[in-house]
């Protein structure tokens, strides 16, 4: 008995060996896949999210101009020049639709060759949002410190080290709810063979949500309360917030609590979702 | 000999409108095996009306006029940004992939075909679903302007007439420039971020720029009349002098981004990646 189960723990042991082998080559390889059109890297991964920013200074410049108010809900024009800078920066690390290509990849039937394997396919896709972490978070560090440095006056500082430090976890799990939550839409491929439309809505629904273009405290009262409780919220509006001092350990520590929950219940919606799906992929392709 | 030319323009005008019809047979073909996307791209299309006339909603609690447009006027601006996406993914939905399938070499039947290549290219994927987009955007904007009371004189409809033809002709013209970009730059991602980013600036009332951001986005990347010029003539707030001055350079822009698609094909190798 005592050799059977020290049996079962060496293979677990193995079997972790070899997960976390696979995950660092894949990683290294997702790496060297984004960097091998040069032009295509520096625009898909460094200005994305840029033209979002300076498109919605201008529009809250003329806002303040044409309003003739000094602040809206605590805002000055120069607190919401620095959410929409912020929201440039942290947005880059939250993982999004284009980064994923399983719903492809069961429409083409190129699942089949994975099933054979002795991985998880599942590790993969977690080497790519590791990989998207690793480089997202140096190139939000390099635009944050450039800009820093060009226009102190107008760049975000942080309420202090504690801020920073939260402001970020939840900017990682944050990142890792989008991972789950493109993954287990993808997974409809296998019902809906097209889930592109999936996709963009869930991204125009939680770029609202998030406030990627205007801060949910602008936003009525119900809409707040609602989405408070939503993890986009707490992947960008919530920890922007935490970051500039606007909320506290409070609302880091509730915000950390919902993000758990919806990590955990898509992370069980998408095992159930691969391995029902699965039952029922062909493998023939489109 | 004048009559020889308009006889020939007459039979090019028939073969692409022949064109177009298949196209659009093939279109609703094409949508008729995927009926939940067909539902899908509906509703999808609908959220993101809803969350671009959200933001403007929430930000108009805070003021009553934005750079000089009224809640009112906004409204008008929104209804072309809807008929004129809503147009764009009716027939120009090809762009999204052009980069790709000129990395793959996928363009070479289009060197062949004997009518026009950005027509032939641009216009082949017809969009069912778009349609019923155009409608509910078309809806929208004739509720916008009855708001605005911009139907109120007689000049009221040709000038909404007028104004869509110009949004539509300016996306077409638009999309066709932006992609020449990945003839240079192939798999760069440039034009879709070139494409997303003046999008993104088109799509709000251009008033809100300096005056020199608003004169580039209209004389030099013209995407302000893709929106901005239609709405303003549909308002009234431009002169006729001024509304046809940008018609005409939006033509004369259209026309030479064609012709720079078609000499920037030839560089087409069917192997570019």
């Amino acid at each position: 008995m005592s050799v059977a189960i020290s049996l079962r723990g060496e293979d677990l042991v193995h079997a972790t060996r070899r997960h976390l082998r696979l995950l660092r080559t894949a990683f290294v390889y997702e790496l060297r896949k984004v960097a091998a059109f040069r032009a295509g890297f520096f625009t898909r991964e460094v200005l994305r999210g840029l033209e979002r920013c300076a498109v919605m200074i201008f529009v809250y410049v003329a806002l303040f101009h044409s309003s003739g108010r000094a602040t809206l809900r605590g805002y000055t024009l120069e607190g919401m020049v620095q959410y929409m800078i912020l929201v440039a920066v942290l947005q880059k690390m939250l993982f999004h639709e284009r980064a994923i290509d399983v719903a492809d990849q069961i429409f083409e039937g190129m699942i089949t060759k994975f099933m054979v394997m002795p991985v998880r396919y599942f590790t993969l896709v977690l080497a790519r949002w590791l990989q998207f972490m690793a480089l997202q978070g140096a190139v939000a560090a390099l635009v944050w410190v450039a800009g820093a440095l060009v226009a102190p006056r107008w760049w975000p500082h942080p309420a202090g080290a504690l801020a920073v430090a939260q402001a970020l976890v939840l900017v990682v799990l944050g990142s890792y709810c989008f991972l789950l939550i493109f993954f287990l839409l993808s997974a409809c491929a296998f019902w809906l063979d097209r889930v592109w439309t999936l996709l963009a809505m869930t991204r125009m629904v939680s770029g609202f949500a998030m406030g990627e273009m205007v801060p949910v405290t602008l936003m009525p009262k119900p809409l707040v309360s609602t989405f408070r409780l939503m993890f986009p919220y707490w992947s960008l509006n919530g920890p922007i917030e935490i970051f500039t001092g606007r909320q506290g350990s409070a609302d880091f520590a509730f915000g950390l609590v919902v993000l758990i929950a919806w990590a955990i219940g898509l992370q069980v919606a998408c095992g159930i979702a691969w391995r029902r799906g699965l039952l029922r992929y062909g493998g023939v392709g489109a | 000999m004048s009559g020889t030319m308009v006889a020939s323009g007459m039979r090019t005008l028939r073969k692409h409108a022949r064109i177009a019809r298949q196209y659009a047979r093939m279109g609703v073909r094409r949508r008729s095996q995927f009926r939940v996307e067909f539902v899908s791209q509906v509703i999808m299309d609908c959220i993101w009306y809803a969350a671009k006339i959200g933001v403007f909603e929430v930000l108009y609690q805070y003021t009553s006029s934005l750079a000089g447009w009224r809640a009112a006027d906004i409204r008008v601006f929104l209804g072309f940004v809807f008929i004129a996406d809503a147009f764009m993914m009716m027939w120009l939905g090809h762009r999204w992939v052009f980069g790709r399938e000129l990395k793959d070499g996928k363009l070479d039947p289009f060197r062949v075909r004997p009518a026009n290549t950005v027509f032939l290219y641009f216009f082949q994927q017809f969009s069912l679903e778009a349609v019923l987009n155009m409608a509910i955007g078309g809806t929208y904007l004739a509720f916008a302007l009855q708001r605005a009371g911009a139907l109120d004189d007689p000049s009221g409809v040709p000038r909404v007439l007028w104004a869509v033809a110009v949004a539509w002709w300016s996306m077409t013209a638009m999309t066709v420039a932006f992609s020449i970009i990945e003839f240079w730059l192939v798999s760069s991602d440039l034009s879709m971020f070139l494409t997303h980013a003046f999008d993104l600036a088109s799509t709000n009332p251009l008033d809100v720029f300096t005056r020199q951001v608003r004169s580039f986005l209209i004389w030099c990347v013209p995407v302000g009349l893709i929106n901005y010029v239609p709405a303003s003539i549909a308002l009234g707030r431009l002169g006729l002098a001024t509304g046809m001055l940008y018609t005409a350079w939006i033509v004369v822009f259209g026309l030479l981004a064609c012709r720079a698609w078609v000499a920037s094909f030839r560089r087409y190798e069917s192997a570019m990646s």
